[in-house]
């Protein structure tokens, strides 16, 4: 399995930006588990950019193992079933929880398997 | 159709509140609810500030974008639920504070939430009749300023305004299709004389939206199926926004995809904008649209009906885009206030609301 930094400096490479354009967020990975760490999530003008620690306020906040986050940036696991199994929180306005999901080009598990 | 948008303006109030301060005060709802109906911050009315003047910013920002010769404008429309006269049509003022011509033909239009959208239409096909060459469009409501304290609604009671230069010479975005659905029901409602807007069936819960999807539903699927076109060829949405629970009961029941609604859903920056609430998402859409892009408008007015209608931008958007005035920007620009100051601006600690000034 990846570490948690490989899989959060790789965002960038699966965001989709045109989708994201005119949605500036602030978004705060705090994870614990296996690999504690915070990572800031800056989407600006279609452009994410990734920064270890929590640098600036975020409007949304998403806790959990950091194993978890893992998985669901690698399409191991389905990011809503980890949200159902509340394995990963989200705390901020709904629709950017949801919105949040939409943002990226995860490889289905069937994918990966051919 | 060979009509469309020249050129748009916004215009936003400046002052916000957090409706964490609101709750500070009443704590008259769960603070839950806030992430999960999307509630953050409301606009609040400056002291001078009504929907006379923020259309009148709206209209001026669009007129200027459109480089438009005022005099050429040949019909001026306000949608408005919360128009300062009861009587005359607030368009007029309009007319003098823009150097518009007498000529133009000039009215309110009041529908609710879709009173913006409905006059778009109206002054769209008096274009595409001939009747005239250009119009302009005005959206605009100060929802915030006709909310009683202590009601729900007050969390996300806004205003804003949205204006529109209708016309079919080079617009950058050409009208394509409109269905709407229309009937009476008991959902948001202000009676003669009344100054406060009731909540016919209640802010959250499935009931709160039964308007909602009562309109909006038919008004899509009669879209889809003039067009014959699927949620799969729009690009994006701008759709209802009173509480993010509108969005994605919208979306579920027409099959849109999330990324094609939520990232143009302003309601936990601004809250509830009424007739410009749609209007606001779409000038929202269009300051980051590419050509070729198919837009779908679903404008539901409460109680009163829903326009669902259909846009494409051109290749004329990639050269006059605005590069300044973004939603994005004027959203970020503001002065939080706390609970009394609100009271105070939005002239709710007197009596009559009709006041010429704050200072005699």
């Amino acid at each position: 399995m990846p570490s948690i930094r490989d899989v959060v400096m790789n965002l960038p490479n699966i965001f989709k930006a045109e989708k994201a354009k005119g949605w500036n967020r602030v978004i705060l990975l705090d994870l614990g588990g296996e690999e504690p760490s915070k990572w800031t999530l800056t989407i600006q003008d279609g452009v994410l950019t990734v920064e270890e620690g929590q640098t600036k306020p975020p409007k949304l906040i998403i806790t959990g193992n950091s194993e978890h986050i893992v998985q669901m940036f690698t399409g191991e696991v389905p990011p809503m079933k980890l949200v159902n199994a509340k394995l990963i929180k989200m705390q901020g306005p709904m629709m950017d929880a949801i919105a949040f999901s939409g943002l990226w080009n995860i490889p289905k598990k069937e994918e990966k398997n051919t | 159709m060979n009509t469309g948008i020249l050129a748009y303006g916004v215009a936003l109030p400046k002052y916000r509140i957090e409706a964490q301060e609101i709750w500070r005060v009443w704590k008259n709802i769960s603070p839950h609810f806030f992430d999960m109906l999307s509630i953050g911050e409301r606009g609040v009315l400056g002291p001078e500030e009504d929907t006379l003047t923020l259309a009148n910013e709206a209209a001026r920002q669009a007129l200027g974008r459109s480089g438009l010769e005022p005099q050429k404008i040949g019909a001026v429309v306000l949608g408005s639920g919360t128009s300062p006269y009861a009587t005359k049509a607030a368009a007029t003022v309009l007319i003098d504070t823009l150097g518009l011509p007498a000529s133009a033909l000039t009215a309110d239009v009041q529908c609710a939430d879709k009173s913006g959208s409905t006059a778009l239409w109206m002054v769209a096909a008096m274009i595409e009749a001939g009747l005239i060459e250009y119009g302009l469009v005005v959206a605009a409501d100060t929802i915030n300023r006709h909310t009683a304290p202590g009601m729900i609604v007050e969390y996300v009671a806004s205003a804003a305004a949205v204006a529109f230069i209708l016309g079919k010479e080079q617009p950058i975005a050409r009208l394509e299709a409109y269905a709407t659905h229309n009937h009476d029901q008991n959902d948001y409602f202000r009676t003669e004389g009344e100054r406060y807007i009731q909540a016919g069936a209640g802010f959250y819960g499935w009931v709160a939206n039964w308007g909602l999807l009562d309109h909006v539903v038919p008004a899509g699927q009669a879209l889809f199926a003039q067009t014959g076109l699927t949620p799969a060829d729009f690009a994006k949405f701008a759709v209802p926004q009173k509480t993010g629970v509108r969005p994605l009961m919208t979306m579920g029941k027409l099959g849109l995809d999330v990324m094609q609604v939520l990232p143009y859903v302003l309601t936990h920056q601004i809250g509830d904008c009424g007739a410009a609430g749609v209007p606001l998402s779409l000038a929202h859409i269009l300051d980051f649209a590419e050509p070729g892009e198919r837009i779908g408008v679903l404008d539901y007015g409460a109680g009163a009906g829903c326009d669902a209608w259909s846009l494409v931008c051109t290749e004329a958007i990639s050269e006059r885009r605005p590069q300044s005035g973004l939603v994005i920007e004027q959203l970020e620009d503001k002065i939080m206030v706390d609970y009394a100051t609100m009271l105070k601006f939005e002239q709710k600690m007197i009596q009559s609301p009709h006041r010429l000034s704050n200072f005699y």
